[in-house]
């Protein structure tokens, strides 16, 4: 599978670009050579040996904020990828594998949040209660599940006829068993290909909040680094430009990742 | 003879591009055919008779894909050099095709009358698409399709299998064409219907005089058919004769052993060992119905049912698809529950437990699935799939755990080490053993086999046959074994129940159903199977059924078989047969004529002359 994915041409740049985002967020702290918040270097510096991607108009390093920024978006992205995994998925499982009035309960509740404007949703949460990233995890967490949830769904009524799950249940397996060891395992690859594409909306939207100046004020994000830019768009292009790149290629990598996650789960390559 | 052939292969070699290099499908393939000459092409899955004839016509994939070398010629001309302009006029006008599967071989959005004029359109511009029309009418008409001209707004979903197999043999012939390729054009079908398309088939081919390629697994049928038979395997040509010759004295040891491996009814079976002590049945299912409802209604699936099973024996039970054994059978195992009746399994009811007893129940009773690429988790360890039963009742430890494994898995014939792969890595026949094994991980009572080797060739469908029949011997489990293919149950089974719309129409032993079937549907489906022996070809003399079996949701009033029966009279219509045994009989019939004399029983006689009291019905309805 691993090969497969890696032999088409998007999928192998999907895997490093997101693997480059992995490792720089990680690593942050021994990967960027100054404290992003520190001023240690001339205001406006184009981008020199000292300062490969220049300085902002503090004199703090660009490719430090960054470095330090990916670290941010990665644990947004990363926190959120865990929620949607979990209310998705068991929404999904209950509603496929229960059937009856339970789905249409657990369906219509996913309608509702999925029609939630999750972008304008996050708006009022932080006008509400401030900049933090705490709830902003929570917000995107609990609106951006409903997808998640209707590909399990449809993977679960898709297993749940099938001759093994028919074999357990000749065997006397609980439901319990049956969803956790024989439907689940089989539904997680197209769940984990559309988290992809999940996680790269969320990058946007986190990075969207951010350019507003909604963002946490404490840590570094892409989205603030360019909205800070925009003043000096005329005079210091690389402001806008590095930070705005890095957005890019965070959001193409996922995308491309997930959409060849998909094609090779559903055997289109 | 070869200068005068119509189609001449020669050389011909197909290479695929795979994940690990270049798969050779086709490997150096010289064919004949000859004018008027009807060749089969017989051979396992995977053997490359397929691709052999697709390549020849041009109708592989883009070269990227694969890479064809040869010469295909047809009348001297290059099949695989021709401008692709030139090959769409010979296919369809000089070649006619006949697909496996005729539920997805017509295109589903349009009128099936105006797909069969579009054939005549394609090759002929002068033709107005009114004449194309009336003329498409008439060829369904000559094809057997029971009044096309009031079916001319119909679409593909609203007919038959076997109705849209014969709109295809319509289309293959509506240009009258000097070559018939027809791939396994039978094989999705039921025996009934399958005995209706080959009359078709044939009668098509004689009427415009084509030559024929008959691409088949099915040595019956190449017998039935066949002037000349060449048999493949791996991608080689191994055996090339003429039918009488191959079926006598075939010459390669794969045809030697392919047509041994075939179960047969025109030859005797191995004696059954002798069920001990009758007693409670291990399974008895009394009065059982089951409907499944739709939006257009309850379908009876299975209505009114009675059967039993002893401990050590094998029931076998048969029927077309359609006819509730599946459903049956998922009723007995409680997968669904039952609209009435009663199942009692080792003399205690579970027509309505739950929960624990009904747990404990299934415990003592297990199934065999019948496709072996869906009844194991994909990303479950062999090993783990064979724990899953133990570990559910618990008994994973005390049963010995891995040795248990290992013991299961020497049981079916398959080695220890095969527990830590996955299903992926094993074949057909090899994953059917896992899903024995597994049934027989809590050593049941009852094994409940769903078509188990219908899905697998036919070596390996002999090998399964005889490990069921070693296991049963062995352990003493007793059999529900459900198939279409008669002459596989008689094989193994002890009693046999006929299955027609939800009811059982026969039952008896073994000798009783086979040699004296008293009701015409099983007298029908006898008569139906073809015989791997040119000599004892039946043509004319099988009994063909008419038209298709009805609506479940609907099915007719008094005998549900009478729509399509040769000897139903104004009674069958008011008077529901019950199964008794009748006068002049042995076992039970549900039929108010039940007769042996009018099919005498298949295989017992000396040639192909058969005294069939009733003229041979023309197929159309």
């Amino acid at each position: 599978m691993l090969v497969r994915l890696l032999a088409s041409p998007g999928g192998g740049l999907g895997a490093a670009l997101t693997l480059v985002l992995l490792v720089v967020g990680l690593a942050a702290p021994l990967l960027a050579p100054y404290d992003p918040f520190a001023v240690d270097g001339p205001a406006l510096s184009r981008p020199t040996g000292a300062h490969p991607l220049g300085t902002d108009a503090l004199g703090r390093d660009l490719l430090s904020g960054i470095i330090w920024g990916a670290r941010t978006s990665l644990l947004v992205a990363g926190c959120v990828a865990v929620l949607v995994s979990i209310v998705g998925a068991t929404v999904g499982l209950l509603s496929g594998y229960a059937g009856g009035w339970a789905d249409d309960v657990l369906m219509r509740l996913t309608e509702a949040f999925q029609v939630l404007p999750r972008f304008f949703l996050a708006l009022v949460v932080i006008a509400f209660f401030g900049p933090g990233l705490d709830r902003l995890i929570l917000v995107l967490g609990l609106t951006s599940w409903p997808l998640l949830a209707r590909v399990v769904r449809a993977e679960v009524l898709a297993l749940r006829t099938r001759e093994f799950v028919e074999a357990a249940r000749v065997h006397g397996a609980s439901r319990t068993r049956i969803l956790l060891r024989e439907i689940l395992p089989n539904a997680v690859p197209p769940a984990i290909a559309l988290l992809g594409l999940v996680v790269a909306q969320v990058i946007l939207i986190e990075a969207g909040l951010g350019f507003l100046g909604l963002g946490d004020p404490n840590v570094v994000s892409w989205g603030a680094l360019s909205s800070e830019a925009q003043q000096f768009l005329r005079v210091a292009w690389w402001l806008s430009l590095f930070p705005g790149v890095a957005i890019l290629l965070a959001v193409l990598g996922l995308n491309l990742l997930g959409d060849a996650l998909t094609d090779v789960v559903t055997g289109r390559r | 003879m070869s200068a005068a052939a119509l189609l001449r292969i020669r050389d011909l070699v197909v290479h695929f591009a795979g994940r690990s290099g270049q798969v050779c499908a086709v490997d150096g393939v010289d064919l004949d055919v000859h004018p008027g000459e009807t060749l089969g092409l017989v051979g396992e899955s995977g053997s490359g008779k397929t691709v052999t004839v697709l390549a020849a016509l041009g109708l592989l994939p883009p070269s990227a894909a694969c890479t064809v070398r040869g010469q295909a010629l047809l009348d001297g001309r290059d099949l695989l050099t021709m401008a692709p302009r030139q090959l769409r006029a010979v296919r369809g006008r000089e070649i006619g095709l006949v697909f496996q599967d005729p539920m997805t071989s017509l295109h589903p959005s349009f009128r099936v009358v105006d797909q069969v004029a579009e054939a005549l359109l394609v090759h002929n511009g002068r033709l107005t698409r009114r004449d194309a029309r009336d003329r498409a009418v008439e060829l369904l008409e000559t094809v057997g399709v029971p009044h096309p001209g009031r079916r001319v707004h119909d679409y593909p979903h609203q007919w038959s299998g076997g109705m849209r197999q014969r709109a295809m043999i319509a289309m293959a012939m509506a240009n009258r064409p000097r070559l018939l390729v027809a791939d396994e054009p039978t094989t999705a079908l039921d025996v009934t219907i399958q005995a209706q398309i080959l009359d078709v088939l044939r009668a098509a081919r004689d009427d415009v005089g084509a030559a024929t390629l008959f691409i088949t697994h099915d040595f019956g049928i190449v017998a039935e058919l066949a002037d000349r038979v060449a048999v493949m395997r791996a991608g080689r040509i191994v055996e090339d004769a003429m039918a009488q010759q191959l079926f006598a004295t075939p010459q390669h040891p794969h045809t030697v052993a392919l047509l041994q491996a075939v179960p047969r009814l025109d030859r005797p079976v191995p004696e059954r060992p002798p069920v001990a002590a009758r007693g409670t049945p291990v399974l008895a299912v009394e009065d059982l119905v089951t409907h499944h409802r739709t939006r257009r209604g309850a379908v009876h699936a299975v209505d009114g049912v009675d059967l039993a099973v002893h401990a050590g024996e094998t029931v076998g039970l048969v029927g077309e698809s359609g006819c509730g054994k599946t459903t049956l059978a998922r009723t007995v195992l409680r997968l669904v529950d039952p609209t009435a009746g009663r199942i009692l399994f080792r003399g205690e009811d579970i027509t309505t437990a739950r929960g624990r007893r009904l747990r404990t129940a299934r415990r003592g009773m297990s199934m065999v699935f019948q496709d072996p690429y869906a009844s194991l988790n994909p990303r479950m360890a062999v090993g783990d799939i064979l724990a899953q039963p133990l570990r559910v009742a618990g008994r994973y430890r005390s049963s010995g755990g891995p040795r248990r494994i290992a013991e299961l898995l020497d049981l079916v014939g398959l080695e220890s080490a095969s527990a830590t792969r996955l299903p992926a890595e094993f074949s057909g026949g090899q994953r059917q053993r896992i899903g024995i094994a597994r049934a027989l991980a809590l050593s049941p009572d009852l094994l409940v086999l769903d078509e188990p080797v219908s899905s697998l060739d036919v070596s390996i469908q002999a090998q399964v046959v005889a490990l069921l029949d070693r296991l049963q011997r062995e352990l003493g489990v007793a059999y529900l074994f459900i198939a279409h293919d008669l002459a596989l149950v008689r094989q193994l089974s002890d009693r046999v129940a006929v299955m027609y719309l939800g009811t059982v129409v026969e039952t008896g032993t073994r000798e009783q159903v086979y040699e004296r079937p008293t009701h015409p549907y099983t007298q029908s489906l006898l008569s139906a199977v073809p015989v791997p022996d040119p000599a004892r070809r039946r043509g004319a003399a099988r009994i063909v059924l008419r038209g298709d079996v009805p609506d479940p949701s609907d099915p007719p009033t008094g005998c549900r078989f009478r729509t399509r029966c040769w000897k139903a009279t104004s009674e069958c219509a008011v008077t529901d047969p019950e199964l008794v045994v009748r006068p002049g009989s042995d076992h039970p019939s549900a039929c108010l004529h039940a007769d042996t004399h009018v099919a005498v029983p298949v295989g017992r006689q000396p040639d192909g002359q058969r005294e069939v009291s009733e003229p041979r019905r023309p197929t159309t309805g």
